[in-house]
């Protein structure tokens, strides 16, 4: 049962946060005045709510370093031409070392990473509003997370622009179709769509959960209890797309 | 003239290729850098360093950069090389289902090629055709149709539009003799 927003806003923003997809979740729920409904208290939401509103003011962070940091943010290219910007690139080398510094295989922390690169690539190309993007990383020992943020149009309207997926009915099953083979808005003929295929194969069942929300639906694999659970739920709405991975070593790696 | 690219160093020395977006990058880069060659040229895309090159990348990037010298008719044939199990099996995910294959094999520090294989999923009558010009050396239609007649009952046509196919994707080498066209395996230019 959902609580009412009076309710359930205190509890988040007096909740002692840990991992950064539900501080993203809810900040895009709100995206264009997070300010007036999310105030989080704890270390990890005050920090995170900095960088959302230095991010949203188009603030760029300048940091050639290649050491991961605990947790960090950052603004995604809008453009092609940005995505082998030099603060961008090194942004992606802090979070190839994040994934190390967890404790995960090299090869495993190398192919998240790519599918990082995937996701951000589908929201500069896809999201029609890049510049709403929001990307982010969070480390501990065992345990490695990334988020990418949007709030652009979604993976319905995206997947309906083309004639091919015109039939999809609502966003749980645009979520799924994204997650299958070859499915984006070039349509089938095109081949492309692959990059989700990528993610979810390949890091689902590596003691992983991934989270998918866009539009008014939520789509969840969770491989971290053995063979990968799927699951579509109807849930509030929440413009564009939000992918958040979480994985932790694998049992004997 | 170029024949062989560090393709990691090209995108900006990471270990990690992904997305459409920067495989479109490296598609403009190969593109600035190549040239049109008198003789038919293999050109290595040498993946050494590479950890991670995603489908997307690969589509955009290397299929991307072979359309272009097969429409530009650069007389360049890309080879990619040195590239490790986990981009093989993407390489296979971007040309899965487009009855497309490319050329692939490890490159010694002399340039020495080996392990030349062809990666991708040709259908039955181009795999065929294909074993069929490596077989001969250098043919066109005209002399497949008469030698494989038994075999393969199909005319001159036929066969041209095998072969052509399999120019487009330059696996091919396509070159004129008189008013028609012969034909060789590109595997010999590696």
């Amino acid at each position: 049962m959902l609580l009412p927003s009076d309710r359930y806003q205190p509890l988040v923003n007096n909740a002692r946060l840990r991992r950064i997809g539900p501080i993203v979740e809810y900040a895009y729920h709100h995206y264009e005045e997070a300010h007036k409904y999310f105030r989080p208290t704890c270390d990890l939401g005050r920090h995170f709510h900095a960088r959302f509103q230095s991010i949203k003011r188009k603030e760029v962070i300048r940091d050639m370093s290649e050491t991961a940091r605990r947790v960090e943010f950052f603004s995604p290219p809008t453009t092609i031409e940005d995505s082998e910007e030099d603060h961008w690139m090194r942004f992606c080398r802090r979070l190839e070392d994040a994934a190390m510094k967890a404790g995960l295989p090299k090869e495993f922390a190398y192919g998240l990473a790519g599918t990082f690169g995937e996701m951000t690539s589908n929201l500069t190309e896809h999201s029609q509003r890049p510049s709403t993007g929001m990307v982010g990383y969070r480390w501990d020992r065992g345990e490695f997370e990334y988020v990418v943020a949007d709030s652009g149009i979604g993976v319905l309207a995206s997947l309906r622009s083309h004639p091919d997926f015109a039939w999809i009915a609502d966003s749980g099953e645009a979520l799924e179709q994204a997650a299958s083979d070859g499915v984006s808005r070039f349509g089938l003929a095109s081949h492309r769509g692959t990059g989700f295929r990528a993610l979810v194969f390949n890091i689902a069942n590596r003691n992983s959960y991934l989270r998918f929300r866009s539009g008014d639906h939520v789509y969840t694999i969770d491989g971290t209890h053995g063979f990968p659970q799927k699951r579509i739920r109807p849930c509030g709405q929440l413009p564009g797309l939000l992918i958040s991975v979480v994985s932790h070593p694998f049992p004997n790696s | 003239m170029m024949e062989h690219v560090l393709v990691k160093k090209l995108a900006g020395n990471t270990p990690v290729l992904s997305g459409f977006a920067r495989g479109s990058l490296l598609l403009s880069k190969l593109i600035g850098q190549a040239q049109a060659t008198e003789e038919p040229t293999a050109l290595y895309l040498d993946f050494q360093g590479v950890e991670v090159a995603t489908s997307s990348y690969l589509r955009a990037g290397v299929l991307g950069f072979r359309d272009h010298c097969v429409k530009q008719r650069l007389n360049i044939f890309p080879v990619v090389a040195n590239a490790n199990a986990e981009v093989i099996e993407e390489l296979r995910i971007a040309l899965e289902g487009r009855n497309d294959a490319v050329v692939v094999c490890d490159l010694d520090k002399n340039g020495r090629a080996s392990e030349k294989r062809i990666v991708g999923s040709l259908d039955e009558k181009q795999r065929r055709t294909l074993d069929l010009v490596a077989q001969e050396g250098e043919v066109d239609a005209q002399t497949l149709e008469k030698n494989y007649k038994k075999v393969e009952p199909i005319g001159a046509t036929g066969w041209n539009n095998r072969l052509a196919s399999l120019a487009e994707k330059a696996l091919l080498i396509e070159s004129r003799r008189g008013r028609g066209k012969e034909y060789r395996f590109v595997m010999e230019l590696t």
